[in-house]
């Protein structure tokens, strides 16, 4: 018996990791992406977006796959299949979109070690059939892509004083920026790997305080 | 008939045919690939090139179209290639010649390597030189262009990059607060009586403010690697323009 694609099933597999069980903030995977890209919001929506197209595509595949794959090598299937796509969305990264594959350089390469996508590969599309893979996989991208766009807003914004390389605020006399503030000035500690940390672990807080299924019991 | 996943024999097929078909996959891709990831690479060399002589920056040249740019880069850069000798090798395409492929060649010692040379020429028809250089970097290596001016020693702009650098470490070599250095006042390659000094890239304060460049602190390697390309690039320069002085 096969669910319908908006079933509640699978609309929770899409919820869940937005909040209760999302990827950095609650399972605390794929942290190192999250602080190395999200200096602008361009390269972080690039690195949500390949990291999508990865986790649906080698869920996919290992789902299918899954009956088939000897139980001694299957992380390492599981590594060969990530690895390939990512090289895939390498190779098309740097044919049709090279600046954007210049900005995230060595970081294209490390999304094979984004634990977010081995880890769902080991705890679910092994066991699940390919549809409902699917669907975990888009709820784990997404709930990754919301937390890197949020960094990346607020980095980048408060970094260098643009959204998406428009540049929004300034000091007093900068003729590109849209609002120009007197004795503003940007706060360059926001550029820094430490930061991102900070801003992930502010958004933990907030998240962990308005959840009430995660308060743990004391 | 079950087929046992867990036999020898089995795990063997299994892996043979995933291998093969990831790599038939992948030497397709990056085949049929290829020739639009060399235009955007050329397109880059070009950019670097013009950039580093002052007709545009670097942020400018990545809103124009690459026509636009190939058609600036045929009208103002003119080009040569050389020897260590100094002397003018005909029949060589200057812009093809990759400069990290030859410093890498270990076959080669720097008297074996070609040189290119890039003029620019100005609007107000002044000459500006580019030259291309390489070296090795932490992680892989390093490459970069530098122009100076028609006095053939003030530099006038330089544009740095690498493979893979650390961000935010090595990496920081292609950003504008360390490229700025090198033109924020007057740096020169020779010193008063016109012997060859190059500019160093030091640690811990420069003494020779013509002639040094900071370092990047905690990219100890990267910063050594620069200033070994700076030093041992200009050479076979100085022979060709000596001899055409002549």
């Amino acid at each position: 018996m096969s669910n319908s694609l908006f079933s509640k099933k699978n609309m929770k597999l899409i919820k869940d990791p937005l909040n209760d069980s999302n990827p950095i903030s609650i399972q605390v995977l794929g942290i190192c992406s999250a602080l190395a890209i999200t200096i602008m919001l361009e390269n972080a929506f690039v690195m949500s977006m390949a990291v999508l197209f990865v986790m649906v595509f080698s869920s996919l595949f290992v789902s299918l796959l899954r009956n088939l794959i000897p139980d001694r090598i299957r992380i390492i299937v599981q590594l060969v299949v990530v690895a390939t796509l990512v090289i895939t969305v390498d190779q098309f990264l740097k044919a049709f979109l090279f600046d954007v594959s210049k900005q995230l350089s060595v970081f294209v390469g490390l999304i094979i070690t984004n634990c977010i996508i081995m880890g769902r590969l080991e705890a679910f599309a092994l066991a699940n059939k390919p549809g409902v893979s699917v669907v975990d996989a888009i709820g784990n991208a997404l709930g990754y892509t919301w937390i890197l766009l949020v960094v990346g807003f607020v980095r980048e914004l408060f970094g260098t004083g643009a959204i998406w390389g428009f540049k929004i605020l300034g000091t007093e006399g900068d003729t590109e920026a849209l609002l120009s503030i007197p004795g503003y000035e940007h706060n360059g500690l926001m550029l820094f790997p430490p930061m991102a940390l900070i801003c992930v672990a502010v958004i933990i807080w907030i998240q962990r305080s308005k959840n009430t299924k995660l308060i743990e019991a004391n | 008939m079950a087929i046992n996943k867990n036999s020898t024999s089995y795990i063997i097929t299994f892996s043979v045919i995933l291998i093969s078909s990831t790599a038939l996959l992948l030497s397709t891709l990056s085949v049929s690939l290829k020739p639009m990831q060399q235009e955007n690479i050329k397109n880059e060399k070009r950019s670097f090139l013009l950039a580093s002589a002052g007709q545009f920056t670097v942020k400018e040249s990545k809103k124009m179209s690459k026509d636009e740019i190939k058609s600036l880069f045929d009208e103002k850069i003119s080009s040569v290639v050389i020897n260590y000798k100094g002397e003018v090798i005909e029949g060589q395409e200057a812009f093809n010649l990759d400069v990290v492929k030859e410093f890498k060649a270990t076959s080669k010692t720097p008297e074996d390597r070609l040189y290119a040379l890039f003029t620019y020429k100005a609007e107000d028809g002044s000459k500006k030189y580019v030259i291309p250089m390489a070296g090795n970097g932490l992680w892989g290596p390093i490459w970069g262009y530098i122009a100076l001016k028609s006095d053939k020693n003030t530099i006038d702009g330089v544009i740095f990059d690498h493979k893979s650098e650390t961000p935010g470490l090595g990496a920081e070599i292609t950003k504008k607060w360390f490229l700025d250095q090198f033109t924020s006042n007057v740096k020169q390659i020779l010193d008063n009586e016109g012997n060859y000094l190059a500019v160093s890239v030091v640690k811990g304060g420069i003494k020779k403010p013509m002639h040094e460049v900071d370092a990047i602190a905690g990219s100890t390697i990267t910063s050594k690697g620069v200033s070994n390309m700076l030093n041992e690039s200009f050479y076979p320069y100085m022979v060709f323009w000596d001899k055409i002085e002549l």
